[in-house]
């Protein structure tokens, strides 16, 4: 689980899904209540068109600490060799990176590879 | 039906041995092929750009190829190249490089779909092969790189394909796995923070959990229909324009020292494959160059074969007209050149294993010899290969 500080009193969150590699990709981003099972929104894509998979965060920025990001993706190589992919979420908050996470992955020929990233946010 | 398909292919070969037994030996390198699945479908002359050139150019074939998958692995295999303080011929080495492989991807499918170069570079492959001559004791190493320059088959291109035949299947199999995740989750008395907090292996036995819940709930499991989509794509895009080029070169040495090595083989293959018409899916054109320069007492010589197909036919059943040209300069008796002209019948009668009818002329065109008309029925059969009687 990665930890994100944030300013509460600073410019809207944004987070970017980003797959590196050519293979098909479809998430499930879900943003968890700080402390408990409640979501406060799941929304969902894929890697067809990259320019859509940036998600501004709830306002007020400050009612975003603790809360939790969980972006659920699956990989899928439908070609016949095994191949490298990334998933990539970046953080920004206005116009400034605040964090960016690579996890990278091995494809099997064939395969579909589950990925979870977590990330706290923090003041 | 197994055992007389079976009488037929033994019966059925032993004609085809008997026909080609009466061949000239080059003609024997017309009819008898041990292809792969690929080549089986389009080849009859030598139309295949190899897949690891290096082997090919060594004339090997290694069982125990290594593929490395990071730079740390390369690093050490080619360690062995190295002796105590001399650089040696390592002795059986077989290695295929993908760069793509063994850097993290820069690029997203946009890009790849977008960008030329990147497609080009994340099917490049390099090879490297070494093998010794048991009786002259003469080390040989090779490299050799393979690159698809055009693939209009490439599935990852075809956007409407990818919407419909996979996203579709995917985004709602994402949903299901999710949503089942978390009900495992709850049912379990686990929060999401916690579920985080787990090690990598507790977190892959709930998914896998949730991941059969998620088959049982939308009816389907995604490898497989994707796999199912991809096998309808390549038989509508079996004849798809694609351009395939390789290049090896072989060096020698007379003993097993690297700094005795002399260059002594080029050889070069390219393959373009184009159909009829955008929306044919009937037929084939196929035009291949092969070409080796090697060297014989300090001097090189050159083998050139040009071949040109036409293939037209569906599934099972197949005809085809083809010419090669070929020309070769040897030591002894200087240049040969050849006109080599066919027409055939090919008919799968079992799975893989085909049937070839087909009538060709050989004509010498230094004018030594009127065409020679080489065989008015030909019975070959091309085998997977990994294909086994027993």
């Amino acid at each position: 689980m990665y930890q994100v500080k944030i300013d509460p009193n600073g410019a809207t969150l944004q987070l970017e899904i980003q797959y590196l590699g050519a293979f098909t990709a479809s998430y499930v981003y879900t943003l968890w209540e700080a402390n408990s099972n409640a979501q406060v929104s799941v929304l969902s894509g894929n890697n067809m068109n990259s320019q859509d998979d940036i998600y501004p965060l709830p306002s007020p920025v400050s009612a975003n600490v603790g809360r939790l990001i969980d972006i659920f993706s699956t990989l899928k190589n439908a070609t016949d060799s095994d191949m490298n992919g990334v998933v990539r979420i970046t953080i920004l908050q206005g116009s400034v990176e605040l964090d960016s996470f690579d996890e990278p992955e091995l494809l099997p020929a064939g395969k579909t590879v589950p990925n979870q990233v977590f990330i706290n946010l923090i003041s | 039906m197994k055992t007389a398909v079976f009488a037929l292919v033994i019966v059925c070969t032993t004609i085809s041995l008997r026909v080609t037994a009466q061949d000239p030996q080059a003609i024997k390198n017309f009819y008898i092929k041990k292809a792969d699945t690929t080549v089986l479908q389009t080849v009859t002359l030598d139309f295949a750009v190899p897949d690891i050139p290096a082997f090919k150019a060594l004339g090997i074939d290694p069982s125990n190829i290594l593929r490395p998958s990071n730079l740390k692995q390369v690093a050490l295999m080619f360690s062995n190249l190295r002796s105590g303080d001399k650089f040696i011929v390592p002795q059986n080495l077989a290695v295929e490089l993908t760069p793509g492989l063994l850097v993290k991807p820069w690029y997203t499918l946009n890009e790849y779909q977008s960008k030329g170069g990147i497609r080009w570079l994340s099917k490049l492959s390099a090879s490297v092969g070494s093998d010794q001559d048991p009786s002259t004791g003469v080390n040989s190493l090779s490299f050799g790189f393979r690159s698809v320059l055009m693939d209009k088959g490439d599935f990852r291109l075809d956007k409407a394909f990818l919407d419909t035949a996979i996203y579709r299947y995917q985004d709602n199999y994402t949903m299901a796995w999710v949503n089942n995740r978390n009900l495992v989750l709850k049912n379990n008395n686990i929060t999401i923070v916690q579920f985080a907090a787990m090690p990598q292996s507790s977190q892959d036995s709930i998914l896998e959990i949730a991941r059969q819940m998620t088959v049982s709930q939308v009816g389907f499991d995604l490898d497989n229909i994707v796999a199912q989509s991809m096998q309808d794509f390549k038989a509508k895009n079996w004849n798809a324009p694609r351009m395939d080029a390789a290049y090896a070169l072989v060096m020698q040495s007379p003993d097993s020292l690297l700094g005795s090595i002399r260059l002594n083989k080029h050889l070069m293959w390219f393959a373009w494959a184009f159909r009829p018409g955008k929306n044919n899916r009937n037929a084939q054109f196929i035009f291949g160059l092969n070409n080796s320069l090697y060297k014989a007492n300090g001097k090189f010589y050159n083998e050139f074969t040009g071949n040109f197909r036409f293939y037209i036919g569906k599934n099972r059943l197949k005809a085809l007209a083809e010419a090669q040209y070929q020309n070769m300069d040897h030591p002894m008796t200087g240049r040969t050149e050849t006109l080599y002209a066919q027409i055939g019948v090919e008919l799968a009668i079992y799975k893989s294993i085909w049937i070839h009818f087909g009538t060709g002329f050989l004509n010498a065109l230094d004018g030594t010899a009127r065409s020679q008309l080489l065989g008015n029925l030909n019975l070959y059969f091309s085998f997977p290969e990994n294909f086994k009687l027993f």
